[in-house]
């Protein structure tokens, strides 16, 4: 009954503040606004050309060797490295943003119109980079793949019935027409264009962006009152009650989760990104390390207008920092170096990667679980000092 | 003479090394106002916390009747409501807190803010609240469960005489119906009008 209580006072104090509220709950839309018109003012092929990306031909066949030297010709990025011998993690540890494997039998597959793709190893460490990388590699492959469709249509045409012999040879012709094709049309048509519908259609950036944005903003909203609460008396009268420190807490936790996560499924679901068991986990810990993050600088404070403004400040920062505002590269090595650690940065990488590849994932999820375990273990004994002299 | 309701024998609580409570020994009775009067900075609010038992005295001992297990009111000095939301939320939090529901939840709020005639401002958010409205509204939310004990700090301060007036005249009818008062307050017309006996806390000790 009290905790209802709690919940149903705690909705009330969310939703229910007038104008001030409705101005505070209005900040992600500001923010999402801000971060759009900062999108648009982003010079998306200046920031390809500032990376390197590695390439590896293990089809080492006509046509990809074609992909390779196009994509070295047309100056896509600011380095190409072509990989022999080196590993993927050496080739990120040394700064590439992804390295792009061309697999044995890809153009083979392609011949065949069997599902096949390149393999993209990302660096987690540049996750904005990273998506680009991948993004305009769909937006290759998919123009490729048109080109193809197209081809192998006139060629049904053309010749209609044949031998597979006779058919693998026209297809194999075809092809690297198709090829030749997609790849000049990426020299007539802007590179502007191909990177821009790329990030802009880069959802996952988008998403990314939002999501820590509501993660961060909602426990902020909640937490904001409970200085307010322990020195107005609240928090006394509320023990006389029958209730504690720790249940309005919890009460707090639980309405914060609903209001982070309910718009965080509805993104998911109307951006059709998958809820991996890494996601997942980016998510839990993202709004862990800000709720504990919030309830320990208010907690420390002891000032609901100071712990407000400290932690919308924080907030700002991290989303900054994160990335989520513009991509970590365009605002200085300092802040590249953080980024892929910071929220924005951690729910990127996790929409990023493969569901095999938590353990790759493990660093960048112990860098929002630990400081929650610190935060939390700091707020404990500050919430039991504000309740241990009770007798 | 009935035996007290609360007793505090022989409470010793400092704050680091500043003692500032000595050796305060008390009892309290239904039926009584007891007043505490004190200047600024005496310890009166902290006597009140150790009563309710929100603080652990560091010595002494603080025994109560079993009869006020879940029937302590306090009304803190501050104004413990919330102001983003209305005066009927704020009594409705309360209620439900103290385990009230439904019909008697909704019977006890309405009787309450008649009392504190707060009836027409219920709907209203707390932070556009008066200064008087709010300590009215404030000892509302203690009274929600009919208190055998009600602790009182500082109720009428910065109060104009109506506010004031409806306060003590509500003390003295709670009182009536058998509930045990301790009112804390450095102003001395109050108690002689409002209290059956008052206490002077000074340097840490009643006299």
């Amino acid at each position: 009954m009290r905790f209802f209580a709690c919940l149903k006072k705690d909705i009330r104090l969310l939703t229910g503040g007038g104008i001030r509220t409705l101005l505070f709950l209005a900040l992600p839309v500001l923010l999402v606004f801000l971060m759009m018109q900062g999108m648009r003012g982003v010079d998306v092929s200046s920031f390809a050309t500032s990376f390197s990306i590695a390439v590896r031909d293990d089809d080492d066949t006509i046509m990809s060797k074609m992909l390779i030297s196009r994509i070295d010709d047309i100056g896509m990025f600011g380095n190409v490295i072509h990989a022999e011998d080196e590993t993927d993690e050496e080739l990120l540890a040394s700064g590439c943003a992804a390295v792009v494997t061309v697999p044995k039998d890809f153009f083979f597959d392609i011949y065949d119109m069997s599902d096949t793709d390149v393999v993209i190893s990302l660096n987690m460490n540049m996750p904005q980079e990273a998506a680009l990388v991948k993004a305009t590699f769909e937006a290759i492959l998919k123009l490729l793949e048109e080109n193809q469709r197209a081809s192998y249509a006139a060629a049904r045409v053309r010749y209609g019935d044949l031998g597979p012999e006779e058919w693998s040879k026209v297809y194999r012709d075809y092809s690297l027409a198709a090829l030749d094709s997609a790849m000049s049309r990426l020299d007539v048509f802007s590179l502007d264009d191909l990177f821009t519908s790329a990030f802009d259609g880069t959802k996952l950036f988008l998403a990314a962006s939002l999501i820590s944005m509501i993660m961060m903003f909602m426990p902020l909203m909640m937490i904001r009152s409970i200085p307010e609460e322990i020195s107005s008396g609240l928090a006394g009268r509320f023990s006389l009650s029958g209730g504690s420190i720790l249940m309005t807490v919890l009460s707090k936790l639980v309405i914060a989760s609903v209001f982070s996560f309910l718009p965080t499924a509805a993104l998911l679901i109307l951006l059709g990104i998958r809820l991996t068991f890494i996601v997942a986990a980016a998510l839990v810990s993202a709004f862990l390390f800000s709720f504990s993050l919030f309830l320990m600088i208010s907690l420390l404070l002891k000032d609901a207008a100071l712990s407000q403004f400290s932690g919308v400040s924080l907030m700002l920062f991290i989303l900054l920092a994160g990335g989520a505002f513009y991509p970590g590269a365009l605002l200085g090595k300092t802040f590249s170096v953080v980024s892929g650690y910071l929220t924005p940065g951690v729910i990127l990488s996790s929409m990023l990667l493969p569901e095999s590849a938590f353990s790759e994932f493990m660093p960048r999820l112990a860098a929002l679980v630990i400081p929650f375990i610190v935060f939390a273990a700091v707020s404990a004994p500050l919430i039991k000092a504000a309740v241990r002299r009770r007798a | 003479m009935d035996a007290p309701v609360l007793s505090l024998k022989d409470i010793v609580l400092s704050y680091g090394s500043e003692r500032v409570l000595a050796s305060v020994s008390l009892d309290v009775f239904a039926g009584e106002v007891l007043g505490i009067r004190g200047a600024n900075g005496a310890g009166k609010s902290t006597l009140l916390a150790i009563m309710a038992g929100l603080l652990k005295p560091d010595s002494g001992m603080r025994s109560a009747s079993p009869e006020l297990d879940g029937k302590i009111a306090l009304v803190p000095q501050e104004i413990a409501l919330y102001p983003s939301l209305t005066g009927r939320q704020n009594l409705e939090f309360w209620a439900e807190a103290n385990g009230l529901s439904g019909a008697p939840k909704k019977a006890r709020i309405g009787f309450l803010l008649k009392e504190m005639k707060l009836t027409d401002k219920a709907k209203k958010r707390v932070e556009t609240y008066s200064g008087g409205m709010k300590r009215r509204l404030n000892m509302a939310a203690a009274l929600l469960v009919t208190p055998k004990l009600l602790l009182l700090d500082e109720p009428t301060a910065g109060l104009d005489e109506d506010s004031v007036g409806i306060i003590l005249s509500f003390i003295t009818r709670i009182r009536d119906a058998g509930c045990a008062v301790v009112l804390v307050s450095h102003a001395g017309e109050e108690m002689k009008i409002a209290c059956d006996r008052v206490l002077n806390l000074k340097d840490g000790e009643l006299a």
